[in-house]
């Protein structure tokens, strides 16, 4: 238990840089616009909260994206992104959607962390002030601790994820089967040998990397595997069932286990001199 | 003092926020509860893959391409031709393919349609689909 306690004391009081939330609110906020921007339009304003809701994301989501007040621009995101799920999600939009959650939770974490402490218009603002004051730059760190909460998210989805298909039909490829003849194949399976048993490869595969990734993600040595196998997974999810920004939304939220600083170190090495 | 306070509601609003992110899901995974529109039980893709059925047609064991036997483009066939979603569908495509194949064929069918857990084998092989 103390060790647990002592990890969780250098998570919640550590002022650390705030390189990697400033990547995470440049990120999500692409994504968020992505996602988003095409239904919160003129042409689908029908009423006053369909109004309100399409000029907070306008107003919140670019404002986001460059770092201009960058928490409360983050934070306008968050809520007209609920705002519209809670009241405009249907079956075509999607807005329900699992990865509408993450997308929220993960918006909302980076609007707690100091986020335009780096890469926005705010710091920039903040070094003009710092250079007409003769004042030295103003650090790029703050408290870090809801980026750990993004990071602990993930580890729930990629895990309960994982509980959820210990189970015949998902163990034995049958899930994945019909869900590749849903959207790829229709009613003809390829006519391969060993097609079966490849589905039960995959799916037991699927289940055993997602428990790797919840657990072995927050482990800086096993990090430097899991990450690209993530990735990988998350791509050959995108190229064979339809998830929209799930799979770029998740290989994001991978820089929130990543120490703070080790992300700052390797941004300098990568544009110093 | 305020610094002390600060920390304190930090350290509550990060444990009671993992502690929901990481426990909630049980609600409805494990004790069978009802997401409510409020826990997030991170079950995915239970519906997709349902109303769908896999289906392999032979005739004396050989694989019938029904494509190929029907003389229809698979890139241009329409969705209730290329998608079989029950046995009645089933059935029907088994008799064009019994007429596709003349008389004395043995067209038997292995299908397999989609539900929430998976698939359930609804024709098994065991009868001659142009028997009738």
């Amino acid at each position: 238990m103390r060790p647990l306690i002592a990890a969780l004391e250098r998570a919640l009081d550590r002022e650390a840089s705030t390189r990697p939330a400033a990547l995470l609110r440049i990120g999500l906020a692409a994504i968020t616009l992505v996602r988003f921007a095409e239904h919160l339009t003129f042409r689908d304003s029908t009423d006053l909260f369909r109004l309100a809701v399409m000029a907070g994301f306008w107003l919140g989501a670019p404002a986001m994206l460059v770092g201009w007040r960058s928490q409360a621009a983050s934070a306008l995101t968050a809520i007209a992104v609920v705002a519209g799920a809670a009241r405009l999600a249907t079956e075509q939009n999607g807005w329900n959607h699992h990865h509408v959650y993450l997308l929220v939770v993960a918006i909302v974490c980076v609007a707690i962390t100091p986020c335009g402490r780096s890469c926005s218009i705010d710091r920039w603002r903040a070094l003009a002030r710092a250079e007409r004051s003769g004042a030295p730059p103003p650090p790029e760190r703050g408290l870090v601790w809801a980026q750990y909460l993004i990071a602990v998210q993930l580890t729930a989805v990629y895990l309960w994820g994982a509980i959820d298909k210990c189970n015949p039909g998902w163990l034995h490829g049958d899930k994945l089967q019909a869900q590749l003849l849903f959207y790829i194949f229709d009613s003809d399976p390829p006519d391969l040998p060993g097609w079966g048993a490849l589905m039960a490869a995959l799916s037991i595969g699927t289940v055993a990397l997602e428990l790797a990734l919840a657990v072995g993600l927050w482990f800086r040595r096993a990090r430097r595997w899991l990450i690209p196998a993530g990735v990988a997974f998350h791509i050959t999810i995108y190229v064979s069932l339809p998830v929209t920004v799930f799979s770029a939304l998740s290989c994001l939220l991978y820089l929130a286990y990543v120490d703070p600083d080790e992300v700052h170190r390797a941004i300098d090495r990568l544009t110093g001199p | 003092m305020m610094a002390a306070v600060r920390r304190r509601l930090r350290w509550f609003g990060f444990l009671a926020a993992a502690a929901w992110m990481l426990l909630s899901p049980a609600w409805v995974q494990l004790f069978g509860g009802s997401s409510g529109g409020v826990v997030r039980a991170w079950q995915m893709f239970h519906l997709r893959g349902a109303g769908i059925c896999s289906v392999r047609f032979d005739d004396r064991g050989e694989r019938i391409d029904r494509y190929a036997v029907l003389g229809v483009d698979r890139a241009r066939a329409p969705a209730r031709f290329r998608r079989i979603g029950d046995e009645e569908q089933a059935r029907a495509m088994g008799r064009r393919l019994c007429g596709a194949r003349g008389p004395g064929a043995d067209v038997r069918a292995l299908l397999r349609c989609g539900e929430r857990r998976g698939l359930r084998t609804i024709l098994d092989r065991e009868e001659n689909l142009c028997a009738r």
